[in-house]
């Protein structure tokens, strides 16, 4: 009788894990995979599961992710990936887009000759974008406080903004910041003073 | 003579009033996540209980709840410049966001709960990588500044 039972025992033991393997193929897996971004660049993601961690750092490698937590990396090819996601990639917004003004010496109000040619491209592009935002940020070199510079680096931002709206764009598609010192464009020891980093960038959102 | 004074005072009161509604309004445009750019079929917004039909231009918020229909997509880009796009049959939950233009400091914080995302990230990730959260019913994704896609097997948790 006592073997019997332990036959049974294991018949049923076989079924059961029979079972959740089946309930587990039922199920299909999240997919991640990593892209490169528009500007060729390959970053990482970090996938973490209940039950595990996968670093996927490869253009077009993945993980499929298990209901119960399973990690399996996963290798696509440029193609069958634009394929395969061919209506979500057609969905995605514009990639925004940025000009620079450049200033006059050390002026807060005096744009570089060559603003108006620059507004004449945006508006171009403005013409076909959908629901367009403006997002003027002002920045200004290396001298100067942080206080004094965010300060300078918003009334250049506000100088554009009214450029911007008295050449027929829409106040309300502006929006005006100051990142101040904070994002150089060329990098030099504080203090410095360096006319290119003396500008406003125009971001189309 | 005092009527016309009442009039007036309840001119300029009124004006008063329109003003600061015009500032509460901006207000709130100030607090709104992002802007949807893209969209096809059906594409509902659910806030506060409330489903409203999205369109180009309509603003998106921390805590909404995004919802696709069939053969349906939207493309959202948010004020940090990331892009997301969310394919047919898709449920993305925007569960936070803040974004400081002057200090890029802030938190984004999104469930794809059912359906497919895309993501390119934008400067919040850039400058604050920590700061910035994709997740899915079994997944959570910390992000290195760069794109990609996460598709939710099966119906989901959202199915209902």
């Amino acid at each position: 009788m006592k073997p019997f039972i332990q036959y049974h025992g294991q018949a049923f033991a076989a079924a059961f894990v029979t079972l959740i393997f089946l309930c587990a193929c039922g199920t299909p897996p999240d997919k991640i995979i990593l892209l490169p971004d528009p500007e060729g660049k390959v970053g990482a993601v970090i996938v973490h599961s209940a039950t595990g961690e996968q670093t996927i750092n490869k253009a077009y490698a993945g993980v499929d992710v298990a209901k119960g937590g399973a990690i399996e990396k996963t290798m696509d090819s440029q193609s069958s990936v634009e394929t395969r996601y061919a209506e979500l990639l057609a969905a995605r917004p514009p990639r925004p887009r940025t000009f620079t003004i450049f200033f006059l010496f050390d002026s807060a109000t005096d744009l570089a000759p060559e603003s108006l040619a620059t507004v004449k491209q945006l508006k171009a592009v403005l013409a076909t974008w959908p629901a367009p935002q403006l997002v003027v940020v002002g920045h200004t070199d290396l001298a100067g406080s942080q206080e004094w510079d965010d300060k300078l680096a918003m009334q250049r931002a506000q100088t554009v903004a009214a450029f911007l709206i008295k050449q027929g764009i829409p106040a309300r598609q502006i929006e005006t910041a100051a990142r101040g010192k904070r994002e150089p464009l060329v990098h030099t020891a504080d203090g410095v003073p360096n006319h290119m980093n003396r500008r406003v960038v125009i971001t189309i959102q | 003579m005092r009527l016309q004074a009442i009039k007036y005072a309840l001119i300029l009161a009124c004006g008063c009033t329109a003003v600061a509604n015009a500032l509460a309004a901006d207000a709130v445009a100030a607090d709104a996540a992002g802007v949807v750019k893209t969209l096809k079929g059906t594409v509902q917004v659910e806030r506060a209980g409330a489903s409203s039909g999205a369109a180009i231009g309509s603003e998106v918020y921390g805590s909404d709840r995004i919802v696709t229909g069939p053969e349906s997509s939207v493309g959202i880009t948010l004020r940090d410049d990331t892009q997301l796009s969310a394919g047919a049959n898709s449920i993305l939950e925007l569960n936070k966001f803040a974004f400081n233009t002057t200090t890029h400091g802030g938190v984004l914080d999104a469930t794809i709960k059912r359906g497919s995302l895309a993501v390119i990230s934008g400067k919040l990730a850039k400058a604050n990588p920590d700061a910035v959260r994709f997740s899915t019913p079994t997944t959570t994704l910390g992000v290195r500044g760069t794109a990609f896609i996460i598709e939710v097997g099966g119906n989901g948790e959202g199915a209902r």
